[in-house]
């Protein structure tokens, strides 16, 4: 699935304004029959346009965009980063520069939906052995490096629900009721 | 005790992440009122409740505690019982300045604001000019709380002197230190204080325009801001007319995308611009030419909170607080291995072995304290026998450390302090915005080194590599990113050398 829409996105890429166009009318098609967060290629685009607006088209408030953008399709695929480029009128490289910088933003839906505080205070606490349990339960994690609950350590992060003294039991039992 | 008593419960991340939210569905809905936190993290969920001798605290909460609670109409004699909030420990040692309204009213509250002079700070600046304000300010000796102390009013003078068609005021509300949370909770538990703040600071350069970059790690502080805003501007607090002065100030919140590196200034605002989070060289200075090459005031949340009450109570009664040239309070946040974790608000001055032992407790774990990291990732290990440093810039200094931004983590004597420098190079390498090459390379290039040192390779000469490392990493660093990272390492190094060469890399890997 991920090759298919690399290879897709391959073609867009390197099609001319017609042949694009036209690819993108068929990607759009198969849009329904997608199986959901398993990538996010292609997807409404409108939505895109829609969040462009929202902002006014400013490039300023590109980190929003790839936020709300983020939020919405769990990923900043490359066919949305070529519509904010676009509605933005900067460049397709800025906007791959900006995602790549910074590690909310991915380019397929392929986020753990636990965050892990590995920082130094969750460290203190057993961080490093609490990621160890889970992976060994086969829960992956994404590493942060802070989630401000220093005090109540080890913490996790579900969505935007905060966890503190996090255990794996714990964490389990908070994905299963997610 | 009336018979339905107002109950208090905070809605503070912290709280809500031990179950203060399963704890509020317990109790009477109509009497409760949610509010931020006291900052005595290891008792929430706390619960308050009003008597007329003050409120009395209860917590830990678990949802039973909190059921049986509410049906016997929260006696004193229930071992959750904390006695009287103002008379604990914790609390009575304090001077709240910032943290005067925190966990005291709801956040979103505007009338329970002002009646607590919320305002007055800003009605004071309201009424006065704006070298007048800036003036307060120097007088006031208030330094940057972001971690540099750098002095206030200088940075203030310098952009209210720029000629410019449009200034900012930006905050720095990208609190990524491990080990700190204060600017977290007071955005969410006190919006109002940091918004007063920012509107004085924008009157006093001439700033029209502020924006808080907020980390996208707190989606709590997040939305209490959006709504603090909304709530100001409906109330003609905030906009184009504050309080019916004519005067403006619009104000927008701004997320981080989850890069460490953007809590450096320039950073901050690459990134406020839509940009990679790279930092900028200086000169030029913000305070001249920074946000949209503007002259912008940078400040972190607790600087821009600490200004109301400087305006509303001069900068003399400010100056009066606090230990040598560090005046004020500060924001003390003991986290990690500790067993009464939280934030307290004390003058300048406190020691560090006061903080650990007679309000932390010593260690969660029971176990000997090892090291003490101040002042987040980029800040030094203290050893056990340190301690008796007091709180202040200078003294910080003096002793090789910094205080930064009042984080203090704690750690047992089960700690590797060679993989915490590993880490410290690690952790850089990760962040590093990749501009300059001593942080961009040398962080990769040092936690290789502490690697094999750590497995016994070469150990003494990989150890003068790391040593030289650091030198150049310190001095070619364009930020306190590389110029820093140094710091956790050097000290690791300087006071638990023998963690280093104590080699038994082949009990490690047993370990591993």
């Amino acid at each position: 699935m991920r090759e298919q829409s690399v290879a897709a996105d391959y073609r867009l890429t390197h099609a001319s304004t017609k042949q694009f166009q036209m690819a993108r009318r068929a990607l759009n098609s198969l849009q329904r029959i997608i199986i959901p967060g398993e990538s996010c290629v292609p997807h409404d685009i409108d939505v895109v346009a829609k969040i462009c607006a929202h902002h006014n088209h400013d490039p300023a408030a590109l980190l929003e965009i790839l936020h709300d953008t983020q939020e919405h399709f769990g990923c900043v695929s490359d066919e949305a980063a070529r519509r904010i480029a676009q509605d933005l009128n900067i460049s397709r490289a800025d906007i791959h520069g900006v995602r790549s910088f910074y590690g909310d933003f991915t380019r397929d839906t392929d986020k753990p939906k636990l965050k892990l505080c590995r920082a130094e205070a969750c460290q203190a606490v057993g961080s490093e052995e609490l990621a160890r349990r889970l992976s060994a339960r086969g829960i992956a994690s994404e590493t942060i490096y802070c989630l401000g609950n220093c005090a109540l350590g080890p913490a996790a992060m579900i969505g935007k629900r905060l966890i503190g003294r996090a255990s794996a039991e714990l964490l389990e039992a908070e994905l299963a009721d997610d | 005790m009336t018979d339905t008593p107002r109950l208090f419960l905070p809605r503070d991340a912290a709280a809500l992440s031990v179950g203060a939210d399963g704890v509020a569905a317990a109790l009477p809905q109509d009497q409760l009122v949610r509010t931020g936190s006291r900052g005595m993290l290891w008792l929430e969920p706390l619960l308050e409740v009003d008597t007329p001798d003050g409120r009395i605290g209860f917590g830990p909460l678990c949802v039973t505690d909190a059921k049986r609670l509410a049906e016997t109409g929260f006696p004193k004699d229930h071992a959750t019982c904390l006695g009287k909030v103002e008379n604990l420990p914790w609390m009575k040692i304090q001077r709240r300045i910032i943290f005067e309204r925190c966990g005291v009213i709801d956040p979103l509250d505007l009338d329970a604001f002002k009646a607590s002079g919320g305002l007055d700070g800003l009605r004071a600046a309201l009424a006065s000019n704006a070298a007048d304000i800036v003036e307060t300010v120097t007088r006031s000796g208030l330094r940057g709380r972001g971690g540099a102390g750098f002095p206030a009013g200088i940075k203030w003078k310098t952009a209210s002197e720029a000629t410019a068609d449009q200034k900012y005021i930006c905050c720095n509300a990208d609190e990524g230190d491990s080990g700190t949370f204060a600017d977290r909770m007071l955005m969410e538990g006190d919006p109002g204080q940091l918004i007063a703040g920012m509107i004085i600071a924008g009157l006093a350069v001439g700033a029209t325009k502020g924006f808080i970059y907020c980390r996208s790690e707190y989606p709590h502080a997040i939305a209490t801001l959006n709504a603090a805003i909304a709530a100001w501007e409906g109330r003609g607090w905030l906009g184009t007319d504050i309080l019916g002065s004519g005067k403006a100030f619009e104000l927008k919140v701004r997320r981080g995308a989850g890069s460490y590196v953007c809590g450096e200034e320039s950073a901050m605002l690459e990134s406020l611009e839509g940009k990679r989070g790279q930092v900028r060289v200086k000169p030029p200075i913000p305070a001249l030419s920074g946000l949209f090459g503007k002259p912008t005031i940078v400040n972190n949340v607790l600087t821009l909170a600490s200004v109301p009450w400087i305006l509303a109570h001069g900068g003399e009664a400010y100056a009066e607080i606090g230990h040598e040239r560090s005046r004020g309070t500060q924001a003390y946040q003991l986290a990690g291995n500790i067993r009464r974790g939280g934030m307290l608000e004390a003058d300048f001055g406190i020691s560090l072995r006061e903080l650990i032992e007679d309000f932390g407790g010593g260690t969660l774990s029971g176990r000997p304290l090892k090291a003490v990291q101040v002042g987040g990732p980029l800040g030094a290990y203290i050893p056990a026998d340190g301690l008796d440093l007091p709180m202040d810039y200078e003294a910080f200094a003096a002793a090789g450390a910094m205080l930064g931004h009042g984080g203090i983590v704690v750690f047992d004597d089960t700690v590797d302090m060679a993989r915490q420098a590993e880490f410290a190079m690690e952790f850089c390498a990760e962040e590093s915005c990749g501009k300059c090459t001593p942080c961009r390379i040398g962080s990769m290039r040092g936690a290789e080194t502490i690697s094999k040192i750590r497995d016994g390779e070469n150990v003494e000469a990989n150890l003068e590599l790391v040593e030289d490392l650091c030198t150049i990493m310190t001095d070619g660093s364009l930020c306190a990113m590389g110029g820093l990272t140094p710091m956790p390492v050097m000290s690791a190094l300087r006071h638990f050398r023998e963690d280093f060469t104590s080699s038994d890399a082949k009990l490690r890997d047993m370990v591993d």
